[in-house]
C-alpha cells in the first residue's frame, strides 16, 4: 500500500515553515507515523522559505506543490509570506495549508483572502494531529497538481 | 362733564391735600352753622331780656299812672265839698312829688326803641294831665280862700272846675287803657319774632345734618374713586405677580398723588421682575455672557442673578474640563483595556506554543520508553499530560475572555426561542435532564454569536453543576421596561450567598478542579459580554435551594 503523497510515480516535494523546533519534529514524526515519504523541506521564517523558494541561496531543483505554514514567526509571519508568494508569478499558485495556534478570526479571514487551501489548529495532542496530518495526506493524494 | 373734571382735579391732588380740604370743609361748615346758632341764640336772648325788661315794667308803669290820675282826680272831687286838709295835703304831695317820679319811671321804660309809639302817647296823656294838675292846684288854691272866707262865685267856679277834670281824667284813663292794650300787642309781636328765630335756628341745624351728610357721602364716594379702586386694582396686579405672573400693566389715569406714585413703585418692581425674568430666560438657556441691569445699587435679586450667572458659567466650565478630563480617561482607559486585552490575547498565544511542545515532547517520551515505564510512572506521565490540558484550558479561556465582549458588526434580530434550541442542540444534555422554555421567549438584537455564548454559558452551567437525580432547567424570559430580563433556573444544589459575586469572577470555581474540571470562566464571559451589552447579571439562590441566574439585556 502506496501512502505517499504522489503525482503519477513521483512524490511532491513539501515545504515546511515552521520555527518552532518541537513542531517541526511533531510534523516529522507525524508523516512518519502515516509513511508519507515525500521530500520535506523546512525553513524557520517567512524570509527563509521565500529566499529558498527563489533559489537564490542555492538552485532548486523543482519547486514544493505543497506549503505548510506557521503564521507567528520572528523575521516574517505567515501572512506577510502569504502576500510575498501571492504576488510572485511563479510562486502565485503554491497550495499553502496554515498550521498555526491562532484561533483569531482575523487570522484566518486574512489568510483565506491570500488564496490558501486549508486552516488548521495544530492540536495539543500528539494523536490528535496524527490524524489531522492523516486527513491532509489522503486530500492531497485526491488531488491534482499542473505540470511544469 | 363737571364732575370727570372734578375727579381729574381731585387725582392730581395729594391724598393729603384731599383730606385736609374735606376736614376743612366740615369744619367750615360745623363752625358756620355753630356760629348761626349763637348768634341765633344770642337773638332770640336779646329779645327775651327786651321782653323781660320792658313788659311788665311798662305795663305797671302805666297802671301806677292810671292809678295816680286816679287817686289825683278823686281827691280833687272831694275837696270843694267839705273841709279836708289830710286829702288836700295828700293832693298837694301827689302833685308835687309822687306824680314827678311816676312819670320819670314811665319815661325812662318807655325809651326802648319799639316802644316808641307807646311813649308819643304816654306823653301826649302827661300833656293832658298836666293841664288838670294846674286845675287841680286851682281848686287848692280856692279851696284855701274859702277857708278864710266863704264866697259863692268861688264855689260855684270850683264845682264847674270838679266837672271839668272829672270827664278829662276818663278821658285819659280810657287813652291808657289802650295804651296798656299797645304795649301788650308790642310784646306779643316780639314774642312772635322770638319763635320765628328758634324755627330757624331748628331748620338750621337740619340744614348743617344734611351738609354733613352729604359731604360724608362724597368723601366715601372720593375716598372709594380715588383710593380703594386704585388700591384694589394694584393689589389684584400684585397678587398676580406674587402669584408669579409677571404682566405688563398700564393705570389708565395719570395720577400725581401718593396712589400715582403707588402705582409707578408697583409698575417699577413688575418691570424690574420682567427684566429679571428676560434675563433669568436668558441665563436658564445658556446665556452665561448677558449683563444683567441692576436696578440699584441694592438690587438684590439683580445680585442673585449675577450671581447664579457667574456660578452657572463656572460650573459649565467645570463640567465642561470634568467632560474632557473624563473623555480623556475614558479614551486612556478603553485603550489599557485593548492593550490589557492585547496583552492577555498575545500572553495565552505565547504560553500555548511552548505548552504544546512539552505536551509533545512527554507524548513521544511515553512513546518512546513504552514497555519500560513502570505503572508509576506512566500514571505521572498521565497527571503530566492532565496538568497541560487543563493548562490549555486555562488559556484558552483567557483568551476567549480577553475577546468577549459586543462584537460591534452584525448586530441582527435574534429569536431567542431558536438560539435556546440551538444551544442545546449543540450541548450534552444528560438523559435524566429535563428542560424547560418559555413558549414565548422574546426577541432581542445583537450579535448571533455573542447571544450564542451567553445563553450557552448560563445553560450549560445549569446542566454541568446539576447534582439532582433529575436535573430541571428552567428557562424564562420577559420584558421589563427597557429591558428584557432572562432567567434560567436549576435544581442543583443552589449557592450560598457569599459565593454570588465570587461566581462571576474568572477562575473562580466552587470545586476542586481534581473533582470537577471546570475552568471557571464561563460566567465571567457571560457577564462581561451581557455587560458590554448594557445588561446585568445576578444570582438568586440559597445552599440546597436551586439557584435562578437572571441577565437582562436592552430591549
Amino acid at each position: 500500500m502506496n501512502n505517499n503523497l504522489n503525482m503519477g510515480d513521483k512524490l511532491v516535494n513539501i515545504l515546511l515553515v515552521e520555527d518552532d523546533e518541537v513542531d517541526v519534529m511533531n510534523v516529522k514524526r507525524a508523516f512518519k507515523k502515516n509513511n508519507v515519504t515525500n521530500p520535506l523541506f523546512i525553513c524557520n521564517n517567512g524570509l527563509e522559505a521565500l529566499e529558498f523558494l527563489r533559489g537564490s541561496k542555492e538552485p532548486l531543483a523543482e519547486l514544493p506543490k505543497i506549503i505548510l505554514l506557521d503564521l507567528n514567526m520572528p523575521k516574517m509571519g505567515g501572512i506577510e509570506f502569504l502576500r510575498e508568494i501571492r504576488k510572485d508569478d511563479k510562486l502565485k499558485n503554491l497550495s499553502v495549508f496554515v498550521m498555526t495556534t491562532s484561533n483569531e478570526d482575523k487570522d484566518k479571514v486574512d489568510a483565506y483572502n491570500l488564496n490558501i487551501a486549508g486552516y488548521i489548529l495544530k492540536p495539543l495532542s500528539m494523536e490528535r494531529f496524527v490524524e489531522a496530518v492523516s486527513t491532509l495526506n489522503n486530500y492531497w493524494k485526491l488531488c491534482e497538481y499542473p505540470e511544469h | 362733564m363737571f364732575f370727570e373734571g372734578l375727579i381729574r382735579r381731585l387725582y392730581k391732588m395729594r391724598i393729603g391735600t384731599r383730606t385736609a380740604i374735606s376736614f376743612f370743609a366740615v369744619i367750615m361748615v360745623v363752625l358756620a352753622f355753630t356760629v348761626g346758632a349763637l348768634l341765633l341764640l344770642q337773638y332770640g336772648k336779646n329779645i327775651d331780656i327786651k321782653i323781660a325788661k320792658s313788659y311788665s315794667p311798662v305795663i305797671s308803669s302805666i297802671k301806677n299812672y292810671q292809678d295816680l290820675i286816679e287817686e289825683s282826680g278823686s281827691l280833687a272831687y272831694d275837696i270843694p265839698l267839705e273841709k279836708n286838709t289830710l286829702k288836700k295835703n295828700r293832693l298837694r304831695h301827689i302833685l308835687k312829688r309822687v306824680y314827678n317820679s311816676h312819670k320819670l319811671d314811665l319815661i325812662n321804660i318807655c325809651q326802648e326803641p319799639g316802644l316808641a309809639d307807646i311813649k308819643k302817647r304816654v306823653i301826649n296823656a302827661d300833656k293832658r294831665f298836666e293841664k288838670i294838675m294846674l286845675v287841680q292846684k286851682e281848686i287848692i288854691a280856692f279851696s284855701d280862700t274859702l277857708e278864710k272866707n266863704n264866697n259863692l262865685a268861688l264855689r260855684d267856679s270850683m264845682l264847674v272846675r270838679r266837672e271839668v277834670i272829672e270827664t278829662e281824667i276818663n278821658n285819659i284813663k280810657l287813652d291808657l287803657n289802650e295804651t296798656s292794650l299797645m304795649a301788650i300787642a308790642v310784646f306779643n309781636r316780639l314774642t312772635t319774632q322770638k319763635f320765628a328765630s328758634y324755627r330757624t335756628l331748628s331748620y338750621l341745624l337740619l340744614i348743617m345734618i344734611f351738609a354733613i351728610m352729604v359731604l360724608s357721602l362724597l368723601s366715601v364716594y372720593i375716598t372709594n374713586v380715588t383710593i380703594i379702586q386704585p388700591i384694589k386694582e394694584l393689589s389684584g396686579i400684585l397678587d398676580e405677580v406674587g402669584e408669579g405672573k409677571i404682566i405688563n400693566f398700564q393705570s389708565h389715569i395719570a395720577r400725581e398723588d401718593e396712589i400715582g406714585e403707588m402705582i409707578n413703585s408697583a409698575q417699577k418692581v413688575v418691570q424690574g421682575f420682567k427684566t429679571k425674568e428676560q434675563v433669568a430666560n436668558a441665563i436658564g438657556k445658556g446665556d452665561y455672557e448677558i449683563k444683567v441691569p441692576m436696578l440699584s445699587r441694592k438690587d438684590r435679586l439683580g445680585k442673585a442673578l449675577t450671581e447664579m450667572r457667574d456660578n452657572l458659567k463656572l460650573s459649565k466650565q467645570r463640567v465642561e474640563e470634568t467632560i474632557y478630563s473624563l473623555e480623556s480617561t475614558n479614551i486612556r482607559l478603553e485603550k489599557k483595556n485593548k492593550e490589557l486585552d492585547q496583552f492577555a490575547y498575545i500572553t495565552s498565544h505565547d504560553l500555548k506554543s511552548p505548552l504544546r511542545g512539552i505536551n509533545n515532547l512527554a507524548e513521544w517520551i511515553e512513546e518512546d520508553l513504552d514497555d519500560k515505564m513502570t505503572p508509576e510512572s506512566k500514571k505521572y506521565f498521565n497527571l503530566l499530560k492532565g496538568r497541560v490540558h487543563r493548562m490549555e484550558g486555562l488559556i484558552n479561556s483567557i483568551l476567549t475572555y480577553s475577546r468577549a465582549g459586543k462584537t460591534l458588526e452584525t448586530q441582527i434580530e435574534i429569536d431567542t426561542n431558536e438560539m435556546v434550541i440551538d444551544v442545546l442542540n449543540n450541548s450534552d444534555i444528560p438523559e435524566n435532564c429535563s428542560i424547560l422554555i418559555d413558549d414565548k421567549l422574546p426577541i432581542i438584537v445583537g450579535n448571533k454569536r455573542d447571544t450564542f455564548e451567553v445563553f450557552n454559558v448560563f445553560i450549560s452551567n445549569a446542566i454541568n453543576h446539576n447534582t439532582s437525580q433529575e436535573p430541571v432547567v428552567n428557562i424564562t424570559g420577559k420584558r421589563k421596561g427597557t429591558l428584557i430580563e432572562f432567567c434560567i433556573a436549576d435544581n442543583g444544589p443552589g449557592i450560598e450567598p457569599e459565593f454570588h459575586q465570587k461566581v462571576y469572577t474568572i477562575f473562580q470555581t466552587l470545586e476542586r478542579r481534581d473533582d470537577v474540571e471546570n475552568i471557571g470562566a464561563g460566567l465571567a464571559i457571560g457577564k462581561k459580554i451581557i455587560e458590554d451589552y448594557g445588561g446585568e447579571t445576578w444570582v438568586q439562590s440559597e445552599k440546597g435551594m436551586g439557584a435562578k441566574f437572571y441577565f437582562t439585556w436592552p430591549a
